[in-house]
């Protein structure tokens, strides 16, 4: 059974419709990036997936381990082990990072039906993960966000995930804005993260980060489809060629599975 | 047992009411005598304000000038408090403090007040008493701290107060551990009382004192709510902060649901004092708190800070004048409102800098947030600047919970009331935090908890 399954779906934003009928497979252990031009509807998909409701489902579905992910809260999608690393992080004013990680992991826990982690314990799980991305960890006792610097905040989201250990993980545009190396600690973070228990789809706009998150898979997307699929040389082939080459007619959507 | 009256009779009511007292020796002979007189006859001149007046244009108290209010009898020295279960009190405590005054329907009630700790130079009373004893450092400045013209309420309050606290710190002297005054309603139907606070805090003093204002009449033992009644609390507080004191203030309004509530707090400053109010509104029908504070000498700081969390069809008013007469002053006022159902705010924020007062510091801000539709707030900061060296600011801001906060901490796991939850409990506690008595604080936070989105 494939770990995700999305088929045929719409989604659209009042009147306009964003997604037409997507089609993807994704199984456990594989890396799968989307890749497409602004508006394609690149991070409609990735939010679609985390349960936003400005987003209404109008046709197909999805299966998360052969559960309906749509017929799910987000709450409930993320303690089943989704996880989606915003494009724009949200500051949340009073709630320090710590506070918030510390009930999220601890919801997670509950649904699974684990025993709260102690104060001990999740202080040693987070200055582990912070490390890992290089994120100070003065920044996880201020207000989630607040005042952080673009690279600080898509550090925390990385930190994050590295915290929730999710089973399928969602990165949007977790690359724009990065400089170098900002770039390659969040990069790091997420090929800590790769396993075979585990997939991954990471949404760019941009080849560069594809140098560092190698992809089993590339889709490219256009018009809310999926216009063209393959292995991580359709990224340089894209890079070399310019988002222009699929929209000029070489790609074709790939016929529904 | 309420009647139907036209606005003037029930002034003219507290008028009678007035006269009668006067009919007593004591009373009638007192060196405060002429200061009530002055005040009722101000206060009969001008009646009780109307949403005509610009300070009362979205506090409509109507409700108010319908009733025909009893006035506690307290002022009379045979008042003797209701018996009430201290159990029913201990939730209201705030640990171990240097005195508590509990005032019962506006009489002291003795077995539940202490000051046998003070220590020396810290003076605790009765304000009855201090006027019976012509106190003349009491003389020299009650009704002299909150003076603003047309505060119909802080003069019906002089003319008619009943009970209260006097509370003397003599220079240098420091009370370590809070001085706690409780003004308890029992929910006589129709009951107006007018508790009186003065505290004079001579140079270089320093203490740390809490008011509460609170309704038992909705509270029964055993959990079992009883109906709640309709009462007037009609407080004035004046503080004269010498030079260098240090004087922390929380005020905590749990009045019943169907109460009335109008605080005065005058505060003067004289040079290089401090005074940090904290005002926390929780409960009550109608709650007005009018706050003025005068800095006269340099290096003066004031902070207010306020939360108010309502629901129902409350009314919480926070009218704020802070008044720079002195160089080189700070005040800040900080004042958040979380409103549910159809509960009403309204904030109004004044900073008047005078001529010469250069190098103030003052910052205003009021933030609010609407948990309903229906909820309400009107917001009116002012300033008026007559120094030309100075640094003042204000900014208000209103709005409801920012779903996408909301989505990104239930995209980590957390359900929508959870989410909902944090984000109110974090707007609460910046000024939670503010509440230095721990014990206080607790139950505070309890409070906020218990009314957060549940699931």
């Amino acid at each position: 059974m494939a770990m995700l399954e999305i088929r045929n779906l719409h989604a659209r934003v009042e009147d306009t419709e964003i997604l037409r009928g997507i089609n993807l497979t994704v199984n456990a252990g594989e890396v799968h990036s989307i890749m497409g031009p602004n508006g394609s509807g690149k991070s409609t998909l990735a939010q679609v997936l985390a349960g936003k409701d400005t987003y209404e489902v109008t046709e197909g579905e999805v299966l998360y381990n052969g559960k309906d992910l749509l017929d799910m809260e987000p709450n409930e999608r993320a303690c089943e082990g989704v996880f989606l690393a915003f494009q724009y992080p949200v500051e949340i004013p009073g709630v320090s990072t710590n506070y918030f990680l510390k009930a999220a992991v601890n919801a997670k826990r509950k649904h699974h039906g684990q025993e709260e982690l102690d104060a001990v314990d999740f202080l040693e799980l987070v200055k582990e993960k912070a490390a890992l991305v290089e994120l100070d960890s003065k920044l996880l006792s201020r207000s989630v966000n607040e005042g952080f610097s673009g690279g600080e905040k898509k550090r925390n989201e990385i930190f994050q995930m590295c915290v929730l250990d999710p089973t399928l993980a969602i990165l949007d545009e977790t690359d724009s804005g990065l400089d170098i190396d900002a770039l390659k600690t969040v990069a790091h973070g997420v090929n800590c993260m790769r396993s075979p228990e585990r997939a991954m789809v990471v949404v760019t706009h941009y080849q560069r980060l594809l140098d560092y998150i190698v992809p089993d898979f590339v889709h490219v997307l256009r018009e809310g489809r999926i216009v063209k699929s393959g292995g991580k040389e359709l990224a340089l082939e894209l890079e070399a060629k310019g988002y222009a080459w699929v929209e000029e007619g070489n790609a074709t959507p790939v016929a529904t599975s | 047992m309420t009647t139907t009256m036209t606005a003037n009779n029930n002034v003219e009511s507290f008028a009678a009411h007035f006269q009668r007292l006067e009919k007593n020796d004591a009373f009638a002979r007192s060196w405060f005598h002429p200061v009530r007189k002055a005040a009722l006859a101000r206060f009969v001149e001008s009646g009780f304000p109307t949403t005509k007046d610009e300070d009362w244009r979205f506090t409509n108290i109507k409700a108010i000038k319908s009733v025909d209010w009893k006035s506690a009898d307290g002022v009379s020295d045979g008042c003797s408090a209701k018996i009430i279960d201290p159990q029913l009190l201990e939730q209201f405590g705030i640990g171990t403090t240097t005195a508590t005054l509990v005032f019962v329907d506006g009489c002291l009630a003795p077995a539940l007040s202490s000051t046998d700790r003070l220590p020396k130079g810290v003076r605790v009373e009765r304000l009855s008493d201090a006027i019976k004893n012509e106190n003349k450092l009491l003389a020299s400045h009650l009704g002299q701290v909150a003076t603003q013209k047309d505060n119909a309420f802080a003069l019906l309050n002089t003319a008619l107060v009943d009970n209260g606290a006097f509370i003397h710190l003599a220079a240098n002297a420091v009370a370590e551990k809070p001085i706690h005054l409780v003004f308890v309603s029992t929910g006589d139907q129709a009951t107006a009382s007018h508790p009186r606070t003065m505290i004079i805090a001579e140079d270089n003093s320093q203490a740390t004192i809490v008011e509460s204002y609170i309704g038992l009449d909705g509270i029964g033992l055993d959990g079992v709510g009883l109906e709640p009644a309709t009462y007037l609390t009609n407080a004035v507080t004046e503080v004269v902060a010498g030079a260098g004191a240090n004087i922390r203030h929380h005020k905590i309004v749990q009045e019943s649901d169907d109460a009335f509530h109008f605080g005065t707090l005058g505060v003067s400053l004289q040079r290089d004092s401090r005074f940090t109010s904290t005002n926390i509104c929780t409960d009550g029908r109608l709650t007005r708190n009018n706050v003025e504070a005068r800095l006269l000498g340099e290096g003066g700081q004031c902070t207010f800070n306020g939360l108010s969390m309502l629901g129902g069809e409350q009314l919480v008013d926070n009218h704020l004048y802070i008044e720079h007469a002195a160089a080189h002053c700070e005040s800040w006022q900080y004042y958040k409102g979380i409103y549910n159902d159809a509960s009403h705010g309204v904030f109004s924020g004044r900073i008047f800098v005078r001529d010469g007062a250069q190098k103030t510091d003052a910052k205003q801000t009021n933030m609010t947030l609407l948990l309903s539709d229906r909820a309400q707030i009107d917001s009116k900061p002012q300033l008026e600047i007559f120094a030309d060296d100075v640094k003042c600011t204000h900014g208000a801001t209103i709005g409801q919970i920012d779903e996408e906060a909301i989505f990104y901490l239930r995209a980590r796991g957390l359900t929508d009331a959870g989410a909902r939850s944090m984000m109110i409990h974090a707007f609460a506690s910046q000024t939670l935090n503010e509440i230095t008595v721990e014990p206080l604080r607790e139950r505070l936070e309890a409070l906020v908890q218990e009314r957060l989105p549940k699931g």
